[in-house]
């Protein structure tokens, strides 16, 4: 049997064939190792991620070096309150145990106890807010940056 | 470039993450469709009043396919790990369907134009010395039969390849619009009717495009222009505009008369934003118009001199492509200035002219497929029914009947 | 000469076969891959199990008192870049009249200085904000390579080093959560600070909070009382009819939050 003047036909769909099969055995070489264990994606992800370093340490960590201070801290109302918030997470301040830079200095005191209580229509009424204007204006002192330690102590603020 | 924002947006939703390649991206891939449209018209639903275009549109589809993937792979943000999409597509991905939509279709499109170009591969490898020689000796993998029985059966794997095809390109830009349609997290791009507006609009440039690339290639060559030729064309490219235009009203009025939830802040969209690109580029002059125009041609258009029904048609086309940009445009930035929040408006989005997603690198990838077009002319001549029928005198005028299936 | 002979042809044909074949057993090259393990035994984690555990958040927002603390340390402990966010808070003011305001200021990561109206306001809250690692994410649906994905104990992830950057997952986000990470140029959002749950830790916004509005719950711990609260008390999750299944639980949620 012959297929007479169909030689060009074949070629071409040879050629298309071995295109592809060539491209699909590339592609599974260029698959990455773990994609695929456990669902459409890139199992090695898992742990790449749970790699991720850890900034903050917690009021744990703080009361290692500062017992006196987290002491204070915990007992007065301020004990809900992570001292990351007010100071930064500890990754600024400590790496593999030991002391990398000082904690940053907060610039603005007032504005950083405003932050929780400054008396702001949306926060809610059974939480301790207060108009920061008017209250240091009632005590008679002069609004400044650092009003707020002139009678309260940060760590245990019950004045 | 921080926007202007007006009510509340979420933070994330400031910024526009598609940009003016995106919209690129579905315009050009409707090209790519709408040329092959025309191509099928004259192979497979036989109107042999599109013979001097019959592989022009073929190849044309071709030179915009190639170009296709540009827009995207400036846009990505790691462009080096783009076969990414190949290598380990999600089945449950509608963008992951590019990889088999856009390597399916261009197999086909390949395999085509080598079928419809063959004998003048293999004429042209057996007359040419040297380098060329050798090159198109590989072209023709090696075997020269054009016997009156190969063309036969070149002839019959052409129209198969077409039926092929016109799904194929129909599916290369539909997964586009269900790419947007299928979003129910953006209520201006969530609706089953976009698949179906992005391809008929696709159709829609692809006609207009091919009137106005065959004027012009006819002009260069110094041949005529056939009035039933672009006659033709025109009440196609008519008859996919009503159609288009009618879904994308559609979708307006439906979205307005069941005032959803998101209705609120479209209507603001569309009324202030896209005010200009919208009502008055997509709809009024956009649309209305081209109607107008393409009304009268198809109308009165054998009344008429074929030099007016030719200007008529090309004005029609003009306005078209730039109407489509427009829907694009409106489609995908759009989308993106108003907030999931629904409470919020952005200010437009402004590409720039030399940054990296910019209006530059939109012209330079716009301009590509006419390069390639030339240079696809100067090897293998996409016009040689039209020059020897115009050489034998068949063809003098304008106003001259189509000539036999020469292709 | 141009016929084909019959043995040409079947040595092509034969030739065509072996190509199919070599796809068909090689195809699926994934079973091929799996079979190398990644962590000890069975559970990617070494230690920690995933299959023991399925997270879910719960948010009061009658506690939260818009300090924006949570922002701050999300965006210290995971280097979130200026402008993006993972987490933030929203402040709705609502009139009298049912005239909502909704203002969020840098995602309220500086905290909120000043009421935003002026008008006699009825009812006025906030409402923090997070992914949502919605059991039926859309966001997992549409990536187009596999780069996002949900593990067992239930968060959704991005792998920043399969990532192509095509912002379909930011598309596909009713909750706009993630954002494109300019430095990775890769999508990214909240993570449920999985380098610290899989610690036994709790996320940096959940451990910022000093209110306890913001809390993590186990669903496979039997005796964690965040998931009992979210099992008995009446909790709603953002834009439930899209079913994309949140896994996190608001409580004292108003209509006029989305």
């Amino acid at each position: 049997m012959a297929i007479e003047h169909k030689k060009h036909v074949f070629r071409i769909f040879l050629l298309l064939g071995a295109v592809i099969v060539s491209a699909l055995i590339a592609r599974i070489f260029a698959v990455p190792e773990t994609f695929g264990m456990y669902g459409h994606y890139r199992a090695a992800n898992l742990p790449e991620q749970a790699a991720r370093e850890v900034r903050h340490g917690g009021n744990d960590s703080c009361g290692k070096c500062h017992a006196d201070i987290k002491t204070l801290h915990d007992k007065g109302p301020h004990i809900a309150v992570p001292c990351e918030d007010c100071h930064d997470a500890l990754a600024v301040h400590i790496k593999d145990g030991k002391k990398i830079a000082e904690m940053p200095r907060v610039k603005s005191v007032t504005r950083l106890c405003g932050r929780c209580h400054r008396d702001l229509v949306a926060r809610r009424d059974d939480f301790p807010k207060i108009n920061i204007e008017k209250h240091v204006k009632d005590q008679g002192a002069e609004l400044s940056d650092q009003v707020c330690f002139d009678c309260h102590n940060p760590h245990n603020p019950a004045p | 470039m921080i926007p202007e924002l007006q009510g509340f947006l979420f933070p994330n939703d400031i910024h526009i993450h598609w940009s003016l390649m995106i919209v690129l991206y579905p315009y050009v891939t409707g090209l790519v469709a709408g040329a092959f449209i025309v191509s099928s018209l004259y192979h497979v639903f036989g109107r042999k009043e599109l013979w001097p275009i019959g592989r022009f549109s073929l190849v044309a589809s071709f030179a915009f396919m190639s170009v296709a993937t540009l827009p995207l792979i400036n846009h990505l943000g790691h462009p080096e790990r783009a076969f990414n999409i190949m290598i380990t597509p999600s089945s449950s991905s509608a963008m992951a369907g590019f990889g088999l939509a856009y390597n399916w279709y261009l197999m086909i499109l390949i395999l085509e134009i080598w079928f419809v170009f063959r004998k003048d591969i293999v004429l042209t490898a057996r007359q040419s010395r040297g380098f060329k020689r050798f090159v198109f000796s590989w072209l023709a993998l090696r075997t020269y039969d054009i016997s009156d029985e190969a063309l036969r059966t070149d002839h019959k794997i052409v129209t198969v390849l077409t039926a092929i095809g016109i799904p194929s390109a129909c599916f290369l830009h539909g997964y586009v619009g269900f790419l947007f349609g299928a979003l129910k997290a953006n209520p201006w791009w969530s609706t089953p009717l976009m698949p179906v507006i992005f391809l008929f609009s696709a159709v829609v440039s692809g006609i207009a495009a091919m009137i106005l690339m065959y004027m012009a290639a006819m002009a260069l060559k110094g041949l005529p222009i056939l009035r039933q030729t672009v006659a033709t064309m025109a009440s196609w490219l008519w008859l996919f505009m009503i159609l288009t235009v009618t879904l994308e009203i559609l979708e307006i009025i439906t979205l307005s008369y069941e005032s959803s939830e998101a209705w609120v802040i479209i209507r603001q969209l569309l009324t202030t934003r896209l005010s200009f690109s919208f009502i008055s580029v997509q709809l009024i002059i956009g649309s209305l118009i081209p109607f107008i125009l393409l009304l009268i041609v198809v109308l009165l258009g054998s009344q008429m001199k074929a030099r007016v029904q030719n200007i008529l048609a090309a004005a029609a086309s003009s306005i078209l492509l730039i109407q489509v940009f427009s829907m694009r445009w409106n489609v995908v930035i759009g989308g993106q200035l108003f907030s999931k929040s629904l409470r919020g408006l952005r200010s437009m989005y402004d590409p720039g002219f030399f940054e990296k997603e910019g209006i530059l690198p939109a012209l330079l990838i716009l301009s590509l497929p006419f390069v390639i077009l030339v240079v696809f002319e100067r090897f293998l001549p996409m016009f040689r029914s039209v020059e020897e029928a115009y050489a034998r005198g068949e063809i003098a005028a304008e106003d001259a009947e189509p000539a036999e299936s020469a292709h | 000469m141009d016929n084909v002979s019959r043995r040409e042809f079947l040595g092509k044909a034969a030739l065509a076969a072996g190509g199919c074949a070599v796809f068909v057993l090689l195809g699926p090259g994934q079973a091929v891959r799996a079979a190398h393990p990644v962590g000890e035994g069975g559970s990617p984690l070494g230690d920690y199990d995933w299959e023991q555990h399925r997270y879910a958040y719960l948010i009061d927002a009658q506690k939260c008192i818009g300090c924006g603390m949570c922002v701050k340390a999300c965006k210290a402990e995971n280097k979130v870049p200026d402008g993006n966010f993972r987490t933030w808070i929203e402040r709705y003011e609502i009139s009298e009249d049912g005239e909502a305001e909704v203002d969020s200021p840098n995602g309220g990561l500086n905290g909120f200085e000043e009421n935003v109206t002026h008008v006699k306001i009825a009812k006025a809250f906030f409402v923090p904000k997070t992914c949502n690692h919605c059991a039926a994410a859309p966001c997992v649906q549409v990536c187009p390579v596999g780069a996002t994905y949900r593990t067992k104990d239930g968060v959704v992830l991005v792998d920043p080093k399969h990532c192509v950057g095509c912002g379909y997952c930011i598309q596909a986000c009713p909750y706009a959560v993630r954002f494109l990470n300019p430095e990775t140029r890769t999508a990214d959002k909240c993570t449920l600070c999985y380098h610290r749950v899989t610690k036994g830790l709790k996320p940096a916004c959940v451990a910022a909070c000093p209110v306890g509005a913001r809390q993590l719950a186990d669903m496979k711990d039997q005796f964690d009382p965040v998931r009992k609260r979210i099992i008995t008390e009446r909790v709603a999750v953002l834009q439930p009819e899209l079913l994309t299944e949140p896994q996190c639980f608001y409580l004292a949620l108003d209509k006029e939050v989305r």
